[in-house]
C-alpha cells in the first residue's frame, strides 16, 4: 500500500512538471506577452522594453527555468494587468471554489445517496423510475443552462451572485472560507447571507456528481441487498428499510466515497463555468479571466494549482479506497 | 479509476443488438438522436433562414407562425435551434473524428510497443488528464484564436486521452488472447498483427466511446461557445446563442434561453442514452444488473 | 452526517446571540453626511489604481475619487478648470507654462501637497531611471506627455513646465487621468504594490479591495472642494449585465452603468429607477483596411459605406439611442463639420460597384470585437447586421473575433490581417484633435489608425490645426479635413452614443459627464 501511493506519488511529479510547461508554452505560443502587458496604446518602443524588463526575449526554456526556479521559492510572480501578487490572488480565489465545491458535494451526496436508496428499495417503482430518469437528465443538462434557469426562476428571490451582499462589511481573512471565518467571528447574519449566496450556485453545480452519485448508490445497494447475509437478516424478520440502511448502506458505502472522492476533483475543476454564470469569485472565473487577458503569469500559476488539486485529490481518493477495501490490494 | 469496456471477441454484433433493442432507455435515447438528426437534416425546411434579421420582429415572445419566439435582432428562435442541431453534429462529430484520428494510433502504439515508449505516452495522456478539460480546451482556442476550425480542433485534442487509453488497455488485453498469440506464433509480423487482429476487436469500445463523446464534444463545445470562444458569433450554434442571451436580457425573455438550452440538454442526453445502452450491451459486467 | 448538521445549525444560533460588532463613528464633516453609504455597480473590476499606470476605464473611473489633477475639466464640459492649481500662466509660444499651486491641501496619508510633489510625479512619470519607479513599467499614456522637456519648481507653490514644442492640447492633457498627483512617499512606501494602495489628495480616501468584488472608499471630510456628500464608497463589480439591472432594480445597489440596451425600457417603466442619458464624445466605425485590395479603391470604400444601412443598425445593434452621421468624430466635439452629407443608403449602387470593381463574391475578413465597448455596447449585434449588408451587396465576410484584451485584437489590426473592423473611440480630454490627429495622421499607422490610411492634404490640415492656438481658426482647419475623410472614405462612421447609467430614485447629485467621467463627491442615497 505504502510503495503503491509512493510510486502513485512519484508518478504525480513529472505529471505536474508536464503541466506546468505545457502551460508556460501555451502562454508563449499565442500573442504577444509584452505587448499584453503594454497595454493597447503603448507605442512600439515601449513594448520593446517591456520585453526586455520581463526577460520576454529570452530563449523560452530559460524563462520556464527561471519561472519554476521563482515557483520553488513560493514565488508566483505578478499579474502582468494587475501588478498583484498572483500567490495572493490564488490565496483569496482558491478558497471560494472550494467552498463552492464543498458546498456542492455535500448537496450531492446528501441528496444523491438519498434518492439511490430509495430508487433501490423498490426496483422498477416509480420513484425508482424517477430518481433514473431525474438522474439521466441531470447529467445532461449543461451547468451553465441551468444556472441561467436558475437565475430567471429564482430572481429576485435568491442573490444571483457573488459571495457576500456588497454593502455587508466584511472580510473572510481567517480560513477564506466565508461561511466558516463569519461563524469563527461570531457573525451569524454574515453566514446565513453566505449560506444563501452559496444556494443557487451550489445547487447548479451540484447536478451532475448528485445524478452520479445517485446512480451509483442505487446500483451499490442493489448489490448489496441481494446478497446473501443481507437475505438472511431479512428472512429473520428484520424491516427491510433498517436492514437496507444498517447493513446495505454500510457496505454500499465503499463505491460510493470513492465516487464521491472523484467528483470533488472533477468539481474543483468543473466550476469554471458556474462562476462565470453566478459572477463567483473563485479560481475557475480567475482562470478564464486570466487566459482571454492573455495574463500569462496569473493564467500559469492558476492552471497549476487547479491541476495540482485535481491530481492530488485523485491520488487520496486511490489511498483511501485502499484503506476502505482491504480486499483491493496495490500490488 | 477509470473504467475500461472489456473487448469482447465471442459476442456477435446481433446479440448486442437485440439487447439495445429491448431496453427502453436505448429506444428513448435513439429517439433522441434520431431527432436531432431530424433536425440537422430538415433545418432548411425552417420557414426563416437562422440569419435572417428582421428590425420589426425584436424580442417576440413564443406565439402562432414564431414557436420558439425571436431574439434580439428579430431572428427566428426556432429556425436558429434547428440550424444549431447541424452544427452541433457537425461540431461534434469532427471533434471526436479529430480524437480519433490521433487517439486511436496513439493508443494501438503505446499498446503495442510496451515498455518506455507505453510509459511515455501514458505520461503525456497524464498530464492532459490534469487539466479539466474543458479548461484546456479555453486556452487552446483563446491562444490560436477562436474560430469554427480551432474550437473542433480544441474539442478533438482534449478529449484525445479518453480513446487512447481505451485502446491501449484494449490492446493490452487482445494482446494475451489465444489466437493473436497464435497468430504472432505463426509469424505474422506486427503491423500485420495490430491491423487484422487487435483493431477490429477494439473497435467495439471505441463505437460506445464514440457516441458517448458526441455528447460530450457538443458541450464542450456548447461551453467554449458560452464563454464566448466558440464560432462567428452571428452562427446559431447553440452555446453561442446562449452567450448572447446572456448579454440580452434573459431575464425578461426567458425563451431565448429556453430554445438553445433544452436543445442542449436533449440531445447530449440522447447521446448519453444511446452511448450507456451500447456500453451495456457490449459489457459482459454489467449483464447482471 | 445527522449529528454534523446539528452542530452547524447550533452554532448559528449561538452566533446569531451576539449581534455584529458597532459601528465605529469616523470624522464627520460640519452638518453630518446626506448619505451613508453608496453603491457603485459596474462589469469589471479595476486592474491598478495608479493613476500612471492605467488605460482601462474601469480603473480610471475610481482614481478620479481618490486623485486631483492641476486642472480639471468643468463639471458640464471639457473646458478646465482650477483644481490643485488655482491659476496658470503660458508663454506666448506656449512652450512654458506656470502654474500656481492651492496652499494648504495634503494627501491622505497626512504628507503636504507642494511643488516638489508635483515635479516628483511628473519626474516619475516621465523618467524609466527614477527612484521611484519600482513597478511601474508600463505607462500606457506617456505619448500624450512625451513633450514636457523638464519640470521646475521656483518656490513652494509654484510648477513650472517646459515643452519641446509648442501644442493647443496641453492644458487639457493637464486636466486627464494620468497627470492625477500621487503621494511621493506612499510611492515610495508601498513600492510594486503602490497600484493597490493609492493615495492621493482626492474626495475619496481609499480603504479597501477585494479583487474582482469591491473597492471601498470613504469620504475625505478635510477634502479642498468640500466634503462629499455620501460616508462611503463601495464599487461593486457584477458581470452579467442582466443580473446588474436586476440588482438595481431590487435596491441592492445604486448607480450602475454599462445599461444593456435591451433593459432600457424596464428600467424607464421602473418607478423606483431613474435612466440617465447624455450625449457623449464617442463612436464607432467600420475602419476599411486601405493597404490591402481591393479596399485601396476609393470607389470599393464608398461602395461599403453606401451598403450599410445605419438607421436599422441604429435600432437593432444601438437600441436606438444613438445618433449617426458622416463624420470620424461627433457632433458634441467642437469643430464637427455638420455640413459634410453622408453617403445614402444605396445597395443597388453599392452592389454595382462592387461588380465593376470586379470582387463579386469576395472573401474578406470583417474584424469585430468579441466583448462589448462603452462605444458600442452589443458588437457581436453590429457584426451579425453590417455582414448581412455586406453580403447583399456581393461580398463574403467573415466575423473574426480574437480576444480583446490583452491587446490581441487591436494588435491584429495592427498587423493590417483585417479587411474591415469595428473600432471605436473615446475621447481623452475633448478636443477634436484627439480624434482627427491620433486616429488617423499617417504618423499613426500602424498604431491607432486601424483604417492604416495615407492623405498629405489631411495630414497637412491636422497638423496645422494641432500647432494653430485659436479655436476658431482650428475649427476651420478640421472642417476642411472632415471634408476631405468623406472623399476618400477610409472609415464608415456608424454611431455617436449617449453615456447612459441608471440610478436609484433616491440618489441625488450625480450627473454623467460629456466626457464619460464619473464623479461621486457630490453623490448621495437620500435616507
Amino acid at each position: 500500500m505504502r510503495a503503491f501511493l509512493l510510486r502513485r506519488f512519484a508518478l504525480a511529479v513529472p505529471t505536474l512538471l508536464g503541466v506546468s510547461f505545457l502551460v508556460f508554452a501555451l502562454a508563449h505560443v499565442g500573442g504577444d506577452p509584452a505587448r499584453a502587458i503594454a497595454g493597447e496604446k503603448a507605442p512600439a518602443e515601449t513594448v520593446e522594453r517591456i520585453r526586455h524588463e520581463y526577460g520576454l526575449d529570452r530563449p523560452v526554456v530559460v524563462q520556464y527555468a527561471s519561472y519554476m526556479g521563482g515557483l520553488a521559492r513560493g514565488n508566483f510572480g505578478r499579474s502582468s494587468q494587475t501588478k498583484r501578487l498572483v500567490a495572493e490572488d490564488l490565496k483569496r480565489h482558491f478558497p471560494a471554489t472550494v467552498e463552492l465545491a464543498t458546498a456542492a458535494l455535500l448537496l450531492a451526496a446528501l441528496f444523491g445517496m438519498a434518492a439511490g436508496v430509495l430508487a433501490a428499495l423498490r426496483p422498477g417503482s416509480f420513484v425508482d423510475l424517477a430518481v433514473m430518469s431525474l438522474s439521466l437528465v441531470g447529467v445532461s443538462i449543461p451547468v451553465f443552462f441551468l444556472g441561467m434557469l436558475a437565475l430567471v426562476a429564482f430572481k429576485g428571490m435568491l442573490p444571483g451572485g457573488g459571495r457576500l451582499d456588497f454593502m455587508t462589511d466584511f472580510t473572510a481573512d481567517r480560513t477564506g472560507f466565508v461561511v466558516l471565518d463569519a461563524l469563527l467571528s461570531s457573525r451569524a447574519e454574515v453566514a446565513r447571507e453566505a449560506l444563501l449566496h452559496l444556494l443557487l450556485p451550489a445547487c447548479a453545480l451540484a447536478t451532475i456528481p448528485m445524478a452520479v452519485i445517485a446512480r451509483l448508490t442505487r446500483a451499490s445497494m442493489l448489490e448489496t441487498l441481494s446478497s446473501d447475509y443481507v437475505r438472511t437478516a431479512r428472512a429473520k424478520g428484520l424491516p427491510v428499510m433498517a436492514v437496507a440502511l444498517r447493513h446495505a448502506l454500510r457496505n454500499a458505502l465503499i463505491p460510493i466515497v470513492t465516487a464521491i472522492g472523484l467528483q470533488y476533483g472533477t468539481l474543483l475543476s468543473g466550476a469554471v463555468l458556474t462562476e462565470t454564470v453566478f459572477s463567483w469569485p473563485g479560481i475557475g472565473r480567475y482562470v478564464v479571466e486570466s487566459i482571454k487577458g492573455k495574463d500569462f503569469i496569473a493564467m500559469q500559476g492558476a492552471i497549476l494549482v487547479i491541476a495540482t488539486a485535481f491530481v492530488l485529490v485523485n491520488l487520496l481518493v486511490d489511498a483511501l479506497y485502499g484503506r476502505l477495501d482491504p480486499r483491493i490490494s496495490h500490488a | 479509476m477509470p473504467e475500461f469496456i472489456d473487448v469482447l471477441p465471442a459476442r456477435g454484433p446481433s446479440r448486442a443488438w437485440l439487447k439495445v433493442r429491448r431496453s427502453r432507455a436505448a429506444m428513448a435515447g435513439a429517439l433522441l438522436v434520431a431527432l436531432y438528426l431530424g433536425a440537422a437534416a430538415f433545418a432548411g425546411f425552417a420557414k426563416r433562414p437562422p440569419r435572417e434579421i428582421s428590425q420589426d420582429s425584436q424580442l417576440q415572445s413564443p406565439g402562432a407562425g414564431k414557436w420558439f419566439g425571436t431574439d434580439h435582432l428579430g431572428r427566428d428562435m426556432l429556425s436558429r435551434v434547428l440550424h444549431g442541431a447541424r452544427w452541433s453534429l457537425f461540431i461534434g462529430v469532427v471533434s471526436v473524428g479529430v480524437a480519433l484520428i490521433i487517439g486511436v494510433p496513439l493508443g494501438l502504439f503505446a499498446g503495442a510497443a510496451g515498455g518506455a515508449v507505453d510509459a511515455l505516452v501514458m505520461r503525456v495522456v497524464d498530464i492532459m488528464l490534469a487539466f479539466p478539460a474543458i479548461l484546456l480546451a479555453i486556452a487552446i482556442v483563446a491562444t490560436l484564436g477562436p474560430s469554427l476550425f480551432n474550437l473542433m480542433l480544441a474539442v478533438g485534442l482534449v478529449n484525445v486521452p479518453v480513446y487512447a487509453r481505451q485502446v491501449r488497455a484494449s490492446v493490452l488485453q487482445v494482446r494475451e488472447l489465444d489466437y493473436v498469440t497464435a497468430a504472432r506464433a505463426l509469424g505474422a509480423g506486427r503491423t500485420r498483427i495490430i491491423v487484422f487482429q487487435i483493431l477490429p476487436n477494439v473497435a467495439a469500445p471505441i463505437v460506445v466511446l464514440a457516441t458517448l463523446g458526441v455528447g460530450t464534444a457538443i458541450l464542450e463545445a456548447a461551453g467554449l461557445g458560452f464563454v464566448g470562444l466558440g464560432v462567428e458569433p452571428d452562427t446559431p450554434e447553440w452555446g453561442t446563442m446562449l452567450a448572447q442571451a446572456r448579454e440580452h436580457s434573459f431575464m425578461q425573455y426567458p425563451w431565448t434561453v429556453a430554445g438553445p438550452g433544452i436543445a442542449i440538454s436533449l440531445a447530449i442526453l440522447g447521446f448519453n442514452l444511446l452511448g450507456d445502452a451500447l456500453r451495456d450491451a457490449l459489457d459482459p459486467r454489467s449483464s447482471k444488473i | 452526517m445527522k449529528r454534523w448538521l446539528g452542530c452547524a445549525v447550533m452554532a448559528l444560533v449561538v452566533a446569531g446571540c451576539g449581534k455584529g460588532a458597532s459601528k465605529e463613528k469616523g470624522p464627520q464633516p460640519p452638518g453630518g453626511f446626506a448619505g451613508e453609504v453608496l453603491v457603485y455597480a459596474r462589469g469589471a473590476d479595476s486592474k491598478k489604481l495608479d493613476p500612471q499606470a492605467i488605460e482601462d476605464g474601469e480603473s480610471v473611473n475610481v482614481v478620479t475619487q481618490i486623485f486631483d489633477t492641476l486642472v480639471a475639466f468643468e463639471a458640464k464640459g471639457t473646458k478646465v478648470e482650477p483644481a490643485l492649481a488655482t491659476s496658470w500662466t503660458s508663454s506666448p509660444d506656449g512652450m512654458t507654462w506656470t502654474f500656481k499651486l492651492r496652499t494648504g491641501v495634503k494627501f491622505h496619508d497626512g504628507t503636504a501637497f507642494d511643488a516638489a510633489a508635483v515635479k516628483s510625479n511628473f519626474d516619475r512619470y516621465l523618467q524609466p531611471a527614477h527612484p521611484l519607479r519600482a513597478g511601474l513599467t508600463e505607462t500606457p499614456y506617456d505619448f500624450l506627455y512625451k513633450n514636457i522637456s523638464k519640470v521646475e519648481t521656483p518656490s513652494g507653490d509654484t510648477v513650472v513646465f517646459t515643452l519641446t514644442e509648442g501644442n493647443a492640447t496641453f492644458l487639457t492633457n493637464m486636466a486627464m487621468f494620468p497627470a492625477c498627483i500621487s503621494s511621493p512617499a506612499a510611492i515610495a512606501k508601498h513600492k510594486e504594490a503602490y497600484g493597490q494602495n493609492p493615495v492621493g489628495t482626492g474626495p475619496f480616501r481609499f480603504v479597501s479591495w477585494e479583487p474582482t468584488q469591491k473597492i471601498v472608499l470613504e469620504a475625505n471630510v478635510e477634502y479642498w472642494g468640500g466634503s462629499p456628500k455620501t460616508k462611503k464608497v463601495i464599487y461593486a463589480v457584477i458581470a452579467e449585465n442582466s443580473v446588474r439591472v436586476q440588482r438595481l432594480r431590487a435596491g441592492e445597489v445604486h448607480i450602475i452603468d454599462g445599461v444593456p440596451p435591451g433593459e432600457l425600457d424596464s428600467i424607464r417603466a421602473d418607478s423606483s429607477c431613474r435612466l440617465l442619458l447624455e450625449p457623449g464624445m464617442n463612436f464607432s466605425y467600420l475602419a476599411i483596411n486601405c493597404e490591402k485590395a481591393p479596399f485601396d479603391r476609393p470607389e470599393v470604400r464608398q461602395a461599403i459605406a453606401m451598403a450599410i444601412d445605419k438607421k436599422e443598425l441604429l435600432k437593432l445593434a444601438y437600441r436606438g439611442i444613438g445618433q449617426t452621421g458622416p463624420n470620424a468624430l461627433p457632433p458634441t466635439i467642437w469643430g464637427y463639420n455638420d455640413k459634410v452629407a453622408d453617403y445614402p443608403f444605396d445597395p443597388v449602387k453599392a452592389k454595382a460597384a462592387i461588380a465593376a470593381a470586379g470582387i463579386a463574391g469576395k472573401e474578406i475578413d470583417f474584424y469585430v470585437m468579441p466583448n462589448p465597448r462603452a462605444y458600442v455596447p452589443d458588437p457581436a449585434s453590429v457584426g451579425a447586421v453590417v455582414k448581412q449588408r455586406l453580403e447583399a451587396i456581393g461580398l463574403k465576410p467573415r466575423i473574426v473575433s480574437p480576444v480583446w484584451e490583452g491587446g490581441v485584437y487591436l494588435g491584429e489590426l495592427k498587423q493590417g490581417k483585417h479587411d474591415i473592423a469595428l473600432v471605436g473611440w473615446i475621447t481623452d480630454n475633448g478636443d477634436p484633435d484627439n480624434f482627427l490627429f491620433t486616429l488617423f495622421h499617417s504618423t499613426a499607422i500602424p498604431e491607432q489608425n486601424h483604417a492604416h490610411w495615407k492623405s498629405k492634404a489631411f495630414d497637412t490640415l491636422v497638423v496645422q490645426a494641432q500647432k494653430e492656438p485659436v479655436q476658431a481658426k482650428r475649427a476651420e482647419f478640421y472642417g476642411l479635413a472632415q471634408e476631405v475623410m468623406r472623399g476618400e472614405t477610409p472609415v464608415v462612421p456608424l454611431a455617436y452614443l449617449p453615456n447612459i447609467a441608471a440610478i436609484r430614485a433616491n440618489v441625488e447629485g450625480y450627473a454623467l459627464h460629456p466626457m464619460g467621467l464619473v464623479r461621486l463627491k457630490d453623490a448621495f442615497a437620500k435616507k
